[in-house]
């Protein structure tokens, strides 16, 4: 009796060459290498990933970066770190720090809705930001803070850009009011950390967000006082 | 050029990071000097862009001085904040609304340090550029799975995409690189 061996196209194979580079093709490792005995350009293919994975497995994991960064962190720390002294330590309560804090965050932005100036002279009396309703509170709770964090992130750069066009006055009440919330959100990422899932914190947390993407969007919105 | 310190024991990392959580600057400032290659060369590889990585790194460092309080030691430090990085980066991704399409080339702009692959520089070089020049989806997956060694169901968890999209984006950044350097 007469047994035909039927091996792969090429197409099949190479699909397969990550496989068979990881580990193993599974049942279809012998047709491969039997394919691959017999056809040159597939074994080239091979090779060349071969030395790709080589390549790949010899790249340094450290990068070192060409400036140094660390001026710029520690001066975004260092604003965290005033506030604290007027919040206290780190360590005490972290719930009850948690609830302190996000009250405050609240009582930041309004403030500085208040008193944001511009070019030597009253320029905004911005309202009371309107708090979110429950639907939107709803939409942030349960993992969204990151993308909030992120958008939070975004404009603090963008306003960071354009800060020569802003009177100091009106940048130190912004920068120090993100830093009363920065706080909040501190406090309650601490009591976060005991209770990943607590409903009240993490919108809380959210709120705190919302807080500081409101303040930036309003002094986003500034002339310039030149 | 940035001074690193080298080889700190366990130990000595346990002890910089209890200070750091309890506002010791100094010593988180010293957990930098000994990440800051790793997150710097994971943010670079995983963005494709210089000035943004330096960005993102400086965000990562923040925001994990942010979230010391909730590191509770249970991993390396450096594990933490490996993680924390990738998540920042994919978040960062999601925000600005990439993703699997390509937007410009940053493979010109990655110029390294003179680092070797397989003891060829010039390989390290054409590798890290092909790398950076590879679409954004491809780029992410390959350098998770590839270069920092993560597994598929990983990557899928983290960047929120399918197993078979994991592995079809990795195959297919496979294929450009052995296309690129050829």
């Amino acid at each position: 009796m007469m047994t035909t061996i039927t091996t792969p196209d090429c197409d099949a194979v190479r699909s397969r060459i990550d496989d068979l580079l990881e580990g193993g093709a599974g049942e279809a490792e012998a047709a491969v290498r039997a394919h691959l005995e017999a056809c040159p350009a597939c074994r080239d293919e091979l090779e060349g990933r071969r030395r790709l994975a080589e390549a790949v497995s010899a790249l340094p994991r450290s990068v070192a970066p060409e400036r140094d960064l660390w001026p710029g962190i520690a001066a975004r720390i260092e604003q965290r770190r005033v506030v604290r002294g007027v919040f206290g330590g780190r360590l005490g309560d972290p719930r009850r720090w948690a609830t302190a804090a996000a009250a405050a965050a609240v009582l930041a932005v309004s403030v500085t809705a208040a008193y944001l100036v511009g070019a030597g002279r009253a320029r905004v009396a911005v309202v009371e930001p309107p708090a979110p309703g429950p639907a939107a509170v709803q939409a942030t709770y349960g993992g969204a803070a990151d993308e909030l964090e992120r958008a939070r992130d975004l404009l603090r750069a963008g306003l960071e850009r354009r800060r020569d066009e802003l009177s100091p006055e009106t940048w130190a009440v912004v920068m120090d009011n993100m830093a009363v919330i920065d706080e909040a959100i501190a406090r309650i990422e601490t009591a976060l950390a005991d209770d990943p899932e607590d409903g009240r914190l993490n919108r809380q947390l959210a709120l705190a967000y919302r807080r500081q993407i409101d303040l930036l969007q309003r002094a986003s919105r500034l002339p310039s006082a030149a | 050029m940035v001074t690193t310190v080298s080889d700190p024991t366990v130990d000595a990392v346990a002890e910089l990071v209890d200070r750091a959580v309890r506002g010791d600057v100094d010593a988180f400032e010293s957990l930098y000097r000994l990440s800051v290659g790793r997150v710097f060369g994971l943010c670079l590889r995983m963005c494709g862009d210089r000035s943004q990585a330096e960005e993102l790194t400086q965000e990562a460092f923040i925001r994990a001085w942010r979230k010391l309080p909730s590191f509770r030691g249970e991993s390396a430090f450096s594990t933490w904040m490996h993680r924390l990085t990738v998540n920042l980066v994919l978040g960062h991704r999601r925000s600005s609304g990439r993703r699997l399409s390509r937007e410009g080339s940053a493979g010109d702009e990655w110029y390294g340090d003179g680092a070797s692959a397989a003891g060829q520089p010039h390989v390290a070089m054409d590798l890290e550029r092909a790398i950076a020049a590879l679409p954004d989806g491809a780029r992410t997956i390959f350098v998770l799975h590839d270069v920092e060694g993560y597994k598929h169901t990983e990557i899928a968890e983290l960047a929120g995409v399918a197993v078979g999209t994991s592995k079809a984006q990795l195959s297919r950044a496979r294929q450009l690189l052995r296309k690129a350097l050829r």
